[in-house]
């Protein structure tokens, strides 16, 4: 099926731009791809700090405060997750690339133990690659944009470089033979996957 | 080099990532937003199994003994195993299923429940696949290779791309929106 000229240049467009505006991440991407495919080239290795204890005041971690306590204590990282430990203590989890800070509330919130865990030069850059998800400061937002961009920008420059190629060069059996092989490839391994 | 041949070798490399790109894009998205997309639909296998075991092996290596014996496919998370006075459970697990083993440490006796987590979990964790599972046919491996050429081919294909914009249809402000869009993107990546 042939599209009209003006058509076929918007999709040329959309392929070009969706490109375009994601080279920066998605070099990022490809490349802790490589890293992480040669693990044991590029190891990871992570070194635990002795946990610091803070005495502090309720009214100094409850609140707008909790913030300027974590800024205070240099914990850069974005909320990862939190929970209620059976000692009832109140434990967050605060990750960025390269570290990790696990912070322990007191039950009475008279205390906060602070444990950092640092990862060396190849964990911090996959660090970058594994950061996902939205919260956290202005920074870890734009770049969970950015994620969410690549993401949608695989799609959109897959499909129009599918439908670009169908109108340019259909007839190439060498076209039609590399996209009928990988996909055979492909789902033949998430068929066998999923059955097995 | 001439046009038509680098917009030929262009469109090759790229239908030969097409379909994993297609995936990574989706599974970036699923990602980005932590939906889980396993089904978690329990099978209970109706027979029970036996198998030979040896009461003197760590947890690993009984759970590794006891799936190899019964021939099943995957990791066996430490983390998943739980020992009782006369049972030992643990799980196996690949992208696409887990199984869930409940040994009796004096008979050998197995229960098993087959979890099956569906096509579209399946889809999704082609992401983090590197084609490495225990007990996998020789066909499973042969997707480190695919792999591989298909970041090789997402970096031709990106060149060439870049390629033809620069030679055949580049504009001004287009080299400056998306400059200083690459820019950005790097200093957002150094800040976090």
């Amino acid at each position: 099926m042939k599209i009209q000229p003006q058509t076929y240049i918007i999709i040329k467009k959309i392929h070009l731009y969706t490109s375009l505006s994601i080279i920066a991440v998605f070099l990022m991407y490809l490349v802790t791809s490589f890293m992480m495919i040669h693990h044991n080239s590029f190891e990871v290795t992570e070194t635990k700090t002795d946990p610091v204890t803070i005495d502090v005041e309720p009214s100094d971690i409850i609140g707008d405060q909790w913030s300027k306590f974590l800024k205070s204590h240099k914990i850069k990282g974005r909320l990862a997750s939190e929970w209620i430990a059976d000692n009832q203590e109140q434990i967050k989890r605060y990750v960025s690339p390269a570290t990790t800070w696990l912070v322990k509330v007191s039950q009475d919130k008279s205390s906060v133990i602070i444990e950092r865990t640092f990862k060396n030069t190849s964990g911090a850059i996959i660090g970058i690659h594994r950061q996902r998800g939205y919260g956290g400061t202005l920074t870890y937002n734009i770049f969970a944009l950015l994620a969410d961009m690549v993401g949608l920008s695989l799609i959109l420059f897959a499909i129009t470089g599918i439908i670009l190629w169908l109108q340019m060069l259909n007839h190439s059996k060498t076209a039609w033979i590399i996209l009928i092989v990988g996909s055979i490839y492909f789902f033949m391994m998430v068929g066998y996957l999923t059955l097995y | 080099m001439k046009k038509p041949f680098i917009v030929k070798l262009h469109i090759y490399v790229g239908l030969f990532t097409a379909i994993y790109l297609l995936a990574f894009g989706v599974s970036t998205i699923l990602l980005n937003h932590n939906v889980d997309v396993a089904h978690d639909k329990i099978i209970t296998s109706p027979t029970l199994q036996q198998v030979a075991i040896d009461t003197l092996l760590s947890d690993r290596q009984l759970a590794e003994t006891v799936r190899n014996q019964m021939n099943l496919m995957g990791w066996v998370p430490p983390w998943r195993y739980k020992r009782e006075s006369s049972h030992f459970s643990f799980v196996v697990l690949h992208p696409g299923r887990e199984y869930r083993i409940r040994l009796n440490l004096s008979k050998g006796d197995i229960i098993r429940q087959d979890m099956p987590k569906g096509l579209l979990h399946v889809f999704h964790n082609m992401h983090f696949f590197n084609g490495n599972i225990p007990n996998a046919p020789w066909f499973l491996r042969t997707w480190a290779i695919y792999q591989w050429l298909t970041l090789l081919a997402m970096l031709i294909s990106l060149f060439l791309g870049l390629w033809l914009w620069i030679n055949y249809s580049y504009k001004t402000w287009e080299g400056v929106l998306f400059g200083v869009i690459f820019i950005v993107s790097i200093i957002i990546m150094t800040l976090i």
